[in-house]
């Protein structure tokens, strides 16, 4: 595998798909925050 | 462990380690390996999936046991969010170490398939079925004290032989799986002091992402648990 500029492609590809998928488990674990704290209300 | 779920601070930190794992894991230098060549930075990627599978699945076997001991329901739906992010782990771990597999051993080709055979995968293959009837078991009973005393005995159980067919097995025979024979996962790259330093924070960054994951599992079903009520 000659060419070593390439692997900056896989690492820019690893790196986005690697931050969309924190994206992802950020908005889970507030939608589910936000879950907890309504159904703690009628407390 | 449980009250850790709520907590943001360590989740921060996983994806911190995550990100300089990935950025040094692509540029660090590593030694150039027979037949494994640069593909030997898959230490840090696919090795890190078994470790978190076994700690994970440790956390499983706690609380199933605090379960036991205790009785309350809490800790028989961290045991089971614990599996299912132990189970992941694994799968992504066989899938990775395939992959891996086939273009270093077998060079690329898919239809030499002698790699199946192979007693790490078996092994593996076997864990993962072990954890994958676990949840079958679950889902075959409805009242929930007894889901919970069933699976955790079967949980004891279980791990146990986990342990055997991904630790003890290999080592017995012949493995295609580079270095057995040698230390228990170690002794089979030469961990270079460099690859040492992204490789550790690897293992740990991996597994707290897998605790995250069985976090968000356990928070989801307890919600909906409270919602039903």
């Amino acid at each position: 595998m000659e060419g070593d500029g390439k692997i900056y492609v896989v690492f820019a590809v690893v790196i986005i798909i690697v931050i969309g998928l924190f994206l992802y488990l950020f908005a889970v674990d507030r939608k589910i925050s936000k879950f907890e704290r309504k159904s703690k209300k009628p407390d | 462990m449980v009250s850790l779920f709520y907590k943001s601070w360590w989740k921060y930190l996983t994806m911190a380690i995550i990100f300089f794992v990935i950025v040094a894991g692509f540029t660090v230098t590593v030694p150039d390996l027979f037949l494994l060549h640069e593909s030997i930075r898959n230490t840090f990627f696919h090795i890190p999936m078994w470790f978190g599978m076994v700690l994970l699945l440790l956390g499983s076997l706690v609380y199933s046991i605090r379960y036991l001991l205790r009785g309350r329901g809490q800790d028989d739906l961290a045991a089971a969010s614990f599996a299912h992010a132990g189970l992941l782990m694994g799968f992504l771990g066989l899938a990775t170490g395939t992959i891996w597999g086939v273009y270093t051993w077998a060079d690329g080709n898919w239809s030499n398939t002698g790699w199946i055979t192979d007693p790490k995968i078996l092994g593996a293959s076997l864990g993962i079925l072990i954890y994958l009837a676990y949840f079958v078991l679950r889902g075959s009973m409805t009242n929930t004290d007894q889901r919970a005393r069933v699976s955790a005995i079967y949980s004891i159980f279980g791990y146990a032989m986990f342990i055997v067919f991904i630790f003890v097995m290999p080592r017995l025979t012949d493995s295609l799986h580079p270095g057995n024979g040698g230390n228990p996962g170690f002794g089979e790259y030469d961990l270079t002091p460099t690859m040492r330093m992204v490789f550790y924070p690897a293992v740990i960054g991996w597994a707290m992402l897998g605790m995250w994951l069985a976090s968000l599992r356990f928070r989801t079903m307890r919600v909906q648990e409270e919602t039903h009520e």
